[in-house]
């Protein structure tokens, strides 16, 4: 590893023309991709290292560090874990799981269907990790049940779960990232995100039934031996796995306040002259504090169980050498190449920003690819008529790009932990790939075609 | 003897557990089945509790389901498909990488002679997949009896 980063190093100074710093700030933040990639455990190590040796070696100063770090978009992911971490408690997701197969009344096709739109459904409004580790255990605890394999309706539900996580700029912390970055609204996703989600989820649902149409046939067999047992034992009473309907119904008030408040969070930074995207935070920040306010006991346990610390604390530093990346220059020589390459064509750039961070973040965390590519797309203000359309591109390449390996995303990641621990089942590289592979390119041609067709009115 | 039969569940390793019954069958031998489960994903330890809880409390709706380990599960099969022949055998069961825990296995325990199946994987799915085989036959300090599937007659 040491090795590629010096060489690639040496191969920028001498023929990209790069400054020593422009060198160090993206052998430093390549160091940390090939660290994700290969020494997964290590990530949050290098980070810490990556970020001492830029500040030692002058590339940048404490206070742009701080800055870059981006301390919007943790607080706001803080928050939202903290609410999402309460509803969890209650029962709200259990609850949510059982009415779910209820209502698939046992027929396969309401099983495939509501299963995916539930977990694109539940990512967009909790976000990708919550909504995989729920469906995940109801999909395997129904083919218990059924007695089938689990691994095709789990893939499934992970390809719906990131081509949902694009839908809202709460499903994905790429989305966050982006509204943050970029001054786009809950609002704006709503009308220009959430529809191209929809078109690719039900794109998604069709190459699902066409990849596994013999283990669906399979399944509608099983379901079939099991209706019998069904009618007799009555089961399924979605209740049963809730502790107190009471705290049930307050958790999902406090939930239903924030998510109306972020929903409106333009409308009111507008009505009291706040900047962009203050509501937003302040919403988040505000449905926490309730929540420990009302459970002060277990305070202390929801900042410290329900807050992924470490994938927090690596964005943190990821962001902050991605900042180097912009405040070096590195990024601006990244945008003259691809506009030397794509001219200042918007179909052109929509397309190239598209793909790269679709085939980018099938093989690299999503977050890593996006941190990168928000400098670059910054560096086309005032090249090109409006930024939004990018920015769209850049949120759809990234989150359904995540379906096409096994590790590109980390719902899959968790996904196939729950395999590997309740199933004792290793998915290989190409049982994931050729499935994730067709999903995951025609969730972002859909994406492609709707961006092709939407640009002028975004720009307009 | 110390024998010890590696089993994945697979066909593969249930056909190299009947294939080596003749020597399993001799007197004096103690036979040891293992499986090596897989390591869990890092990135998963953390909302590993919040999936139990989530999967223990969704089983009391589905009434009657009790939860075995898969891996148990593996065990008893080959344990059973030994027994019906007439071997008794004790079963262990190692979290990790295969190759690893088996080549580990073998050290801490003594065993005389290792059996196991093999999947024959062939080009690009061998060089993804690696062999696990392979990886012990390059490194075991015991005989290693490796069953391997016979081409189809045609």
């Amino acid at each position: 590893m040491v090795f590629c980063v010096l060489l690639s190093g040496f191969a920028l100074h001498k023929w990209a023309g790069f400054t020593n710093d422009q060198v160090i700030a993206s052998s430093i933040f390549l160091a940390t991709v090939l660290g994700t990639l290969m020494f997964w455990s290590f990530r949050v190590g290098i980070a810490f290292i990556g970020i001492a040796l830029l500040l030692l070696t002058r590339v940048i100063d404490v206070e742009h560090t701080v800055e870059f770090a981006a301390l919007d978009v943790i607080l706001f992911l803080v928050g939202m874990m903290i609410t999402v971490g309460l509803l969890r408690e209650v029962g709200v997701f259990r609850w949510l799981m059982i009415k779910m197969v209820k209502a698939t009344r046992f027929q396969v096709g309401r099983i495939v269907v509501l299963l995916c739109f539930t977990s694109a459904v539940l990512a967009m409004a909790v976000g990708e990790v919550i909504s995989i580790v729920f469906i995940a255990a109801i999909v395997l605890e129904l083919c218990e049940y059924l007695k089938t394999n689990p691994v095709p309706l789990l893939i499934t539900s992970v390809l719906a779960t990131n081509v949902g996580s694009a839908g809202t700029l709460l499903g994905n912390p790429i989305g966050v990232l982006i509204a943050m970055k970029s001054g786009l609204s809950f609002e704006d996703f709503m009308l220009w995100a959430f529809p191209v989600s929809i078109l690719s989820l039900i794109a998604t649902i069709i190459v699902v039934f066409i990849f596994y149409r013999k283990e669906f046939d399979d399944l509608k067999k099983k379901v079939r031996v099991s209706s019998e047992k069904l009618g007799r034992t009555g089961f399924l009473d979605e209740w049963s796995v809730v502790r107190d309907r009471k705290e049930f119904y307050k958790a999902v008030s406090i939930f239903v306040f924030v998510l109306g408040f972020i929903a409106l969070h333009r409308r009111i930074e507008e009505l009291m002259g706040l900047g962009h995207n203050v509501m937003l935070l302040a919403a988040s920040l505000t449905g926490s504090g309730i929540v420990m306010l009302w459970k002060r006991t277990k305070a202390r346990l929801y900042l410290e169980r329900d807050v992924d610390w470490w994938t927090l604390t690596f964005f943190m530093l990821l962001f902050a050498k991605a900042g180097a990346l912009a405040y070096t220059g590195v990024t601006d020589e990244i945008a003259k190449a691809i506009a030397g390459f794509a001219g200042h064509s918007m179909p052109v750039l929509i397309t190239v920003i598209l793909w790269v961070s679709c085939i980018g973040s099938s093989m690299l965390d999503n977050v890593v690819l996006v941190a990168a590519l928000i400098p670059v797309i910054k560096s086309f203000q005032g090249i090109v008529p409006s930024l939004d359309p990018l920015w769209w591109a850049l949120l759809f390449g990234g989150c359904f790009g995540g379906n096409i390996t096994m590790v590109g995303s980390t719902a899959n990641i968790i996904a196939l932990g729950i395999l590997e621990k309740k199933e004792r089942i290793i998915i290989t590289f190409f049982r994931w790939f050729w499935v994730g592979l067709v999903a995951g390119a025609v969730a972002t041609l859909v994406a492609q075609i709707m961006l092709l067709l939407l640009w002028p009115h975004q720009v307009g | 003897m110390k024998i010890l039969i590696c089993t994945d569940g697979s066909e593969h390793s249930q056909q190299a557990i009947r294939f080596s019954l003749p020597i399993l069958k001799q007197p004096n031998t103690r036979v040891t089945l293992l499986f090596v489960a897989p390591r869990v994903e890092e990135e998963f330890k953390f909302y590993e509790e919040i999936f139990e809880e989530a999967f223990e409390k969704m089983r009391e709706a589905f009434k009657g389901l009790k939860y075995k380990d898969p891996g148990v599960k593996i065990l008893e099969k080959s344990r059973k498909t030994l027994l019906s022949r007439g071997v008794e055998a004790e079963t262990k069961m190692r979290v990790g990488d295969p190759a690893e825990e088996i080549l580990k296995e073998v050290e801490e325990g003594g065993y005389d002679l290792l059996v196991m199946g093999s999947h024959g994987w062939k080009g690009i799915k061998k060089f993804f997949m690696g062999s696990v085989t392979n990886k012990v036959l390059q490194n075991v300090q015991i005989p290693l009896l490796i069953y391997k599937k016979p081409p189809h007659k045609t």
